[in-house]
């Protein structure tokens, strides 16, 4: 269910290209931080992108730019911040799991937004795990043991996010079992999820009408693209798939999709993003395009 | 607020790119892309302020000596002027059920979507009208597919209906890849292969009628 949010790369800059790896490498150490060595396993692109949307928004006040110094990885410039999001610089480490490799930039300082991140990323993998065991992949109940340390911590951590995951997976789940044939549907609870996700978010809530909204069909469009990507398999296994239910044809869904695209894009441009703005820009305006693409295209060059 | 930081340009802009920036901005957040959007207020607010913004930047170089050094186009600007003309619910009805329809238009305007569903499932007549009063209530709650096949329905059953076509374009718009292309500048008119022989051969026909020749072989 993951990894549909994502820069479009080619058209992205090399220091915000180091300035994304530097915020995936920094979740991934405020993982390790927080919920443990096994918690890494968790990481995902899209809450990458979930911290350092929620660490960028702008909240009222207005933010002067301090003089001077600027981060040695990215040269992004530094701030001064009323409210503790400041931006964070990133500094070269060595990746624990490529001791070999040459060091990386990475997110350094800590952040709510990373925290956030970090326990959104544990909470989900854990009932994606759970949902994979109910599609009968019961080998993967052995795959939750080692987490369940890190998903009550997470729970503990953050209380209304980890009901409101719940209960609209739980709906997910209901819909499932009914087999409701209309993709909307289905879509719908997954994107109620997400936006109840950024909703709870320890955003600096500016205008929080536009960021639920961006958080809806951002969901929406996971969920269909999903849907999408796994129908064939889904086919075989005879697992549910509105898709599939519904004998949606490719126009349909590219119809269903670049709505939702369109449509996180306008909730998108209401929001007043302060720091790496051209790398949120280039993966809500041209990520999610270039992601649904890669998935069309491959199933075009498979038939 | 600094007017020159909500357009997003530098203070020694000229007026040209400054009148640029206005205008993408105008685009980005004009009434139309917003259209049956819960965001609607949110766009309108920003959309004040970025005319607020040109106005205030207008008038200071106007009445300032020294923003005369930034080149004399000084044309007619003023801000862009947008007209919204909204949903016109003045359709009068004629005909059976016209009670129930006008009803249903009512509980839309209310927000009351079920219960204009409910009086919809009442109506045995399915005609455009129908259609495209089911189309609302699906895009309303979230049924983009169901949407989209009453709408075109509707509009197949009644194409001279401007209201229909219109609701129908404006869906069919958003689910497109191009609707955010307001900046797409020069990826549309890439030359390729095609248009060069294409050019050519024109050129070739062309100096052909006058008597002379460009490409020997044809």
């Amino acid at each position: 269910m993951f990894g549909y949010i994502t820069p479009n790369i080619p058209e992205l800059r090399v220091r915000d290209k180091t300035r994304y790896e530097a915020w995936y490498c920094g979740l991934c150490r405020c993982l390790g931080k927080r919920y443990g060595l096994v918690s890494r396993a968790c990481l995902s692109y899209d809450c990458a992108f979930l911290a350092m949307l929620i660490h960028s928004l702008k909240s009222c006040e207005i933010y002067g730019r301090d003089t001077g110094s600027e981060c040695a990885c990215c040269h992004e410039a530094s701030y001064h911040s009323i409210d503790g999001y400041a931006p964070l610089p990133c500094s070269p480490h060595a990746c624990q799991f490529k001791p070999f490799s040459r060091k990386r930039a990475m997110i350094d300082g800590e952040s709510p937004a990373l925290d956030f991140a970090a326990a959104v990323c544990v909470m989900l993998s854990m009932y994606k795990l759970s949902d994979d065991v109910e599609d009968g992949k019961p080998f993967h109940s052995v795959a939750k043991l080692p987490l369940y340390r890190a998903f009550f911590k997470a729970k503990r951590d953050y209380p209304t996010v980890a009901s409101s995951i719940a209960d609209n997976l739980a709906k997910l789940s209901a819909i499932e079992k009914k087999r409701i044939i209309s993709p909307d549907t289905a879509a719908d609870s997954f994107g109620v999820l997400l936006r109840d996700v950024l909703v709870a978010s320890p955003a600096p809530h500016g205008n929080a009408q536009a960021l639920s909204e961006l958080g809806y069909h951002l969901g929406r469009y996971i969920y269909l693209l999903d849907a999408w990507d796994d129908r064939q398999s889904d086919e075989k296994h005879r697992l549910y798939n509105p898709f599939v239910l519904s004998n949606t044809d490719r126009a349909s869904a590219e119809f269903l999709i670049s709505f939702s695209i369109n449509s996180a894009i306008s909730a998108y441009n209401l929001l007043e993003v302060r720091y790496d703005r051209e790398l949120i820009d280039n993966i809500v305006l041209q990520g999610c395009f270039a992601a649904a693409d890669r998935i069309f295209n491959k199933e075009g060059s498979a038939e | 607020m600094n007017p020159y930081e909500v357009l997003g340009v530098s203070e020694t802009a000229t007026n040209e790119e400054i009148r640029a920036a206005y205008l993408k901005l105008v685009k980005k957040y004009h009434p139309d892309r917003y259209q049956d959007n819960p965001l609607k207020n949110l766009a309108d607010e920003k959309l004040k302020a970025i005319n607020q913004a040109y106005d205030t930047i207008v008038k200071q170089r106007a009445s300032g000596s020294s923003s005369s050094t930034y080149g004399g186009a000084s044309g007619s600007h003023g801000s862009y002027n947008y007209s919204y003309g909204g949903s016109s619910n003045s359709s009068s009805y004629s005909g059976q059920y016209a009670a129930e329809f006008q009803r249903v238009r009512q509980c839309l305007n209310n927000q009351s979507l079920r219960e204009a569903a409910a009086i919809l499932d009442g109506i045995p007549l399915h005609n455009a009208e129908w259609h495209y009063l089911y189309g609302i209530v699906y895009f309303r709650s979230g049924e983009y597919s169901f949407a989209y096949d009453h709408l075109s329905q509707a509009t197949s059953m009644d194409p001279s209906n401007v209201e229909y076509r219109q609701a129908f374009n404006m869906l069919n718009s958003r689910g497109s890849r191009t609707y955010h292309n307001y900046d797409a500048g020069n990826s549309n008119n890439v030359d390729t292969a095609c248009n060069v022989c294409g050019t050519l051969l024109c050129a070739d026909a062309c100096c052909e009628c006058m008597g002379g020749d460009l490409i020997r072989c044809c």
